[in-house]
């Protein structure tokens, strides 16, 4: 397997994936979280989500489809 | 038939166990989230965090040229719009982001999983509406 898809699959999916499980049963003190940590979590990380793909949609807009040619000259 | 090193091995085997881990009994929240709303914010946040993981990965793809920016924009309107209606509907987003996924992947086309880092985060999303999603 090439060592860049290796090195992608680690950067982007295994090591998010074990820091959600992590942070799932410990919050930063090493304890569990509370209710009120989870519900706090849940805000923050679907407004960070959001906010990220807003700011990706707004720097790549949809190009608009050229004008179709009527032939005429 | 390719055959795959033993890091190749040894990844997925880490990746498997991880999503192993936290959707068995990771199905349900830890034991200090005893309220119904804690509970749901805690499910709710795990399709999030797969759903900001796909983005991420897709976002990442389309800036080293590994992913074109239709597709990536696919995904990106898939997280947005999922991610509100978790924030929104913490307890009833299910059928909405049910919805939107299958409408997303029948948009994407199995072309997209010529991509590893997307493909992976493709099934973790996959796995993860499947434990948590019905």
């Amino acid at each position: 397997m090439n060592p860049v898809i290796i090195a992608s699959l680690i950067q982007q999916v295994l090591l998010p994936e074990i820091l959600a499980i992590v942070r799932a049963h410990h919050n930063a003190t090493g304890q569990l979280p509370t209710d009120a940590q989870v519900i706090a979590a849940l805000g923050t990380d679907t407004s960070g989500n959001i906010a990220i793909g807003t700011a990706w949609l707004a720097a790549h807009p949809v190009t608009p489809a050229a004008p179709a040619t009527t032939g005429a000259m | 038939m390719k055959r795959y090193g033993p890091l190749a091995f040894y990844i997925g085997l880490a990746l498997l166990v991880s999503l192993t881990t936290v959707l068995t009994p990771g199905c349900h929240a830890p034991v200090s989230v005893t309220t119904p709303q804690g509970k749901v914010a805690y499910t709710a946040d795990q399709i999030a965090i797969r759903i900001g993981e796909l983005q991420n990965a897709a976002i990442q793809a389309n800036a080293s040229n590994g992913l074109s920016t239709d597709t990536t924009r696919i995904i990106v309107q898939f997280s947005v719009d999922a991610n509100r209606v978790l924030a929104a509907t913490p307890s009833g987003w299910q059928a909405t982001v049910a919805q939107l996924w299958t409408a997303t992947k029948n948009r994407l086309g199995p072309g997209i999983f010529t991509n590893t880092a997307i493909a992976a985060a493709v099934s973790a999303v996959d796995t993860v509406l499947a434990a948590f999603g019905s």
